[in-house]
């Protein structure tokens, strides 16, 4: 609750917060109710542009725009957003693991994790997609691994930049365990770039995203997502500029949203700023 | 417009020759923010050509950014706003950058503190040298290579030719302020301009540095301003001084003068807070060992020879035995490199031993682990050198010194747990309301202050201190060795104090054991090592710290260095060479409890 205060009390915070809200709001509203099918092509209706019935106007297939952004948002939120943890959370483990452990163990995985980032991450994605088949947790997995190694190697410099200081060794020195010393002193100071590293892949994510759909290997279609409105948007843009203003402007927003949120959360979380 | 450096100056032996340097009701303010902050009040300083003067004061106080404002090399944000600087006949605070800039290292030079970063480690010494020659001189390369190898000779580097082709990782931090020092004199500037030019180095290697500095100075008729925290240096190389407390200089004259009668309080309190030899000899303590180390050795990893390869070792303390006996303080000095640190943290199982023994209570404690090692932690704790980060900057001082009850005691946060977290800072004398603070709202000395009560709030045995007081300033320094004295009185803990600094050590220590390369050179009680010391080392140790104290008389005077001389009879010293095992080596006890390394085949 203090944390929220906190956060609320920043301005970029408050900004966030609300940005994030909005988009969470419309990809909950999306599972739940759109106004038109967003899947079913209805071409009496192509590409018209806003009206009563189309609040937004129409795609090429004649679909409401508005019901497919709103159900492309939980679509693309759910890809991002558990793309970014699966990204995170194995990554923070390995990271700390290697980092803290140092010896035969480090070696190991950042052998595996530098043989993994040898690749560009998208191809690796792309590998995997054709292994996989175009799916939601398809993508979800290839992107996850992809970005992985980015994550591992950020966790690990800093453990080992953090583990060299003295309050690590006070807490050894205490009699505390490897492990509660990792969890209680070491991962907490390594917050701040993780949060920076996070909310930027999250941009990532959701731009690989579309990138894959645009090969054909992404969500499969008629499935909205806001990636592949972007991608579909591509051959009329020039005439019907909206179908990619649309999409594009919502996955600005949701950046813009969890970046300065990320930031606020940043300052917060650390102690030292929270009089500012 | 800029002088040749080389042209003679003209001597005006006459009664009173115009000051070098004359700074008048100068004020410098941090201007960035919506108010002014102050940062230098109506500071006023003269020096007279051929001049040491000394800055003096302690953090904070804007010594370095007085002498920074000479050169204009003021951080962003903070600038001079009212007052004069005249040298050498210009007032440098009416010139603008192109003209300052013209002035610096020609007029001025200046040396950082920091001699491993303050040379450019990709860029030969050689041509980091020439930089400023040809940028103000415009003279041809021979001219500047030859003039480099003079000036490094002047300061007494080996082989000066070779010298510039190299790069600065290959040379020691003492030998690189010497460079420093060598390229910055090369244009021969009127003023030297050295913040804390030896702060970074041990003692040993900061006498050779500071009698280079002032020998050179001397002989090409440069003015020094040496700031500087440390009295001692003061005493040894300044003529004149200047004191600061918070942006004012509060008292300046004659080092001599102001040492003989220091007339400011504050000026006396920086006097007074120098540690003092003990009063009266301290009985040794006796009974059995509360720890014993016997022939520890301790090696470091080394990198791999090759990909996936064994590591190599490092051996950095060979075959080390000590002792401490309960509620004893033992004295640990060596310069940095020594070892100290790490048998320091091995005999508290901070850091694996390689081979020997360390029994605590009588029990072998190397091969401890589990539940028996978690006991013995409770029994042996450590206060870090650094208060900066040693405490967790995200958790508040309560949980940082409660946290050792979590395991050992009572829950910390139940509370009982809170009363002795509570009990203990006010023990080690802060008030319990500082439990709810984060330790970057706290000064260095208060960190110091928590870092001792999470180290004795377990009731330990045994507190391994290592370097405890030296990031701390003078003053502060005192209070925190006075408060460490005072709590192994009341507590009855035993000590390990690990310095650099010997008086420290002398102030406070039952025993003391001067460590170098990795060995006991010599062991004896305080008062025996520092009235007798046989092994050269501890002599030179000695001699390079600078001691100030109070004489009979009631002024301050370095105290002199005059010892017996016992070496003759006491044999061939060991001095130790390379890191390998040495069956030379031997430690003989001259007299009793006094321990000096002997090299055993002669």
């Amino acid at each position: 609750m203090k944390t929220y205060k906190l956060l609320t009390r920043r301005f970029n915070g408050r900004i966030g917060l609300v940005l994030c809200l909005l988009v969470l709001v419309a990809a909950v509203v999306g599972i739940l109710w759109t106004p038109h099918d967003p899947m079913a092509p209805n071409f009496r209706n192509r590409l018209e542009g806003p009206s009563l019935q189309f609040l937004l106007g129409t795609d090429a297939f004649g679909r409401d725009l508005l019901s497919r952004i709103l159900a492309g948002a939980s679509v693309s939120m759910l890809v991002c957003f558990m793309t970014v943890v699966l990204a995170v959370s194995c990554g923070v483990v390995l990271g700390a693991v290697s980092g803290y452990a140092g010896g035969t163990v480090d070696r190991l995985t950042m052998m595996v994790i530098e043989a993994l980032s040898a690749f560009p991450g998208l191809l690796l994605a792309l590998a995997l997609m054709v292994v996989l088949g175009p799916s939601k947790w398809g993508v979800i997995l290839a992107l996850g691994l992809a970005y992985l190694p980015s994550v591992t190697r950020l966790v690990r410099g800093t453990v080992l930049s953090v583990r060299e200081k003295e309050y690590v060794e006070a807490s050894v020195a205490i009699g505390n365990g490897w492990f509660y010393t990792l969890i209680h002193h070491i991962l907490p100071n390594c917050i701040a770039p993780l949060i920076v590293l996070g909310t930027t892949m999250l941009g990532w994510v959701l731009l690989a995203e579309s990138a894959l759909s645009f090969l054909g290997l992404g969500v499969p279609p008629p499935a909205p997502t806001w990636g592949n409105m972007l991608a579909e948007a591509r051959g009329e843009l020039t005439r019907f500029p909206w179908l990619g203003i649309l999409p594009g402007l919502c996955i600005s927003i949701t950046l813009i949203g969890v970046n300065l949120l990320g930031d606020a959360l940043r300052d917060v979380l650390d102690p030292r700023n929270r009089n500012l | 417009m800029a002088q040749s450096p080389v042209e003679e100056r003209p001597q005006t032996a006459e009664a009173a020759p115009a000051p070098l340097l004359e700074i008048d009701a100068l004020d410098i303010a941090l201007t960035a923010g919506r108010a002014e902050v102050p940062i230098v009040r109506q500071a006023s300083l003269k020096m007279m050509p051929g001049e040491i003067h000394a800055l003096v004061g302690e953090s904070g106080s804007g010594k370095t950014m007085l002498a920074r404002s000479l050169i204009g090399l003021l951080p962003d944000g903070i600038e001079v706003t009212a007052g004069r600087i005249r040298f050498d006949g210009t007032v440098l605070t009416d010139l603008d950058e192109s003209g300052l800039r013209a002035r610096r290292g020609v007029d001025i030079g200046m040396i950082f503190q920091e001699p491993l970063v303050s040379l450019n480690p990709s860029m030969k010494i050689g041509a980091q040298m020439a930089e400023a020659m040809r940028l103000h001189t415009g003279a041809p390369a021979s001219e500047i290579r030859k003039r480099s190898i003079e000036m490094l000779e002047a300061v007494r580097i080996k082989d000066p030719e070779g010298c510039l082709d190299r790069y600065p990782h290959e040379f020691s931090g003492g030998m690189r302020q010497r460079i420093m020092i060598a390229s910055v004199m090369l244009l021969r500037p009127k003023l030297l301009l050295a913040d804390e030019p030896t702060t970074a180095l041990d003692a040993v290697v900061q006498q050779d540095v500071l009698d280079i500095m002032t020998e050179t100075a001397e002989r090409f008729g440069a003015s020094v301003l040496l700031v500087t925290h440390d009295l001692g240096l003061v005493a040894r190389y300044a003529n004149t001084l200047s004191v600061m407390e918070k942006g004012r200089i509060v008292e300046a004259g004659k080092t001599a003068d102001v040492l003989a009668a220091p007339a400011d309080p504050y000026t006396q309190r920086l006097l007074a807070a120098l540690p003092k030899r003990p009063d009266e000899i301290r009985p040794s303590a006796e009974g059995e060992p509360l720890i014993k180390a016997e022939k520890v050795s301790i090696s470091y990893e080394g990198a791999a020879k090759f990909f996936l390869g064994p590591r190599r070792e490092v051996p950095v303390v060979h075959e080390i035995s000590l002792d401490i006996r309960p509620g004893e303080m033992l004295g640990l000095v060596g310069e940095s490199g020594s070892g100290k640190s790490t048998l320091g943290r091995a005999l508290i199982r901070l850091k694996d031993t390689s081979g020997g023994r360390i029994a605590f209570r009588g029990a072998d404690i190397t091969q401890a682990d589990g539940s028996a090692l978690r006991d013995l932690r409770s029994k042996m704790q450590i206060v870090f050198q650094d208060p900066y980060s040693s405490l967790n900057p995200r958790y508040r001082i309560s949980r940082i010194v409660g946290e050792p009850l979590r395991l050992h005691k009572a829950e910390a946060s139940t509370k009982s747990g809170r009363m002795a977290v509570d009990e203990m800072l006010e023990a080690v004398g802060l008030d319990a309301s500082y439990g709810e603070r984060f330790p970057h709202e706290l000064s260095g000395g208060q960190r110091q202050r928590v870092a001792i009560a999470r180290a004795l709030i377990s009731n330990p045995d045994l507190v391994v201190a290592d370097e405890p007081v030296s990031a701390l300033d003078v003053t502060v320094q005192a209070q925190i060795l006075a408060l460490l004295a005072d709590l192994r009185a009341r507590l009855g803990f035993a000590c390990l104090f690990i310095s650099h600094d010997l008086s420290v050590v002398e102030s406070l220590c039952d025993r003391i054991m001067v460590m170098y390369r990795g060995r006991t050179m010599e062991q004896a009680d305080a008062e025996t090592l520092f009235r007798d010391p046989r092994h050269p080392y501890t002599r030179r140790l000695l001699e390079a710290s600078h001691r100030l104290e109070r004489q009979e008389s009631g002024a301050y005077g370095l105290r002199e260095g005059r010892y017996a001389d016992t070496a003759e009879a006491t044999g061939t010293f060991y001095w130790p060479e390379g890191d390998k095992d040495d069956p030379d080596y031997r430690l003989a006890e001259v007299a009793r409890d006094h321990f000096v390394a002997l090299h055993s085949a002669a």
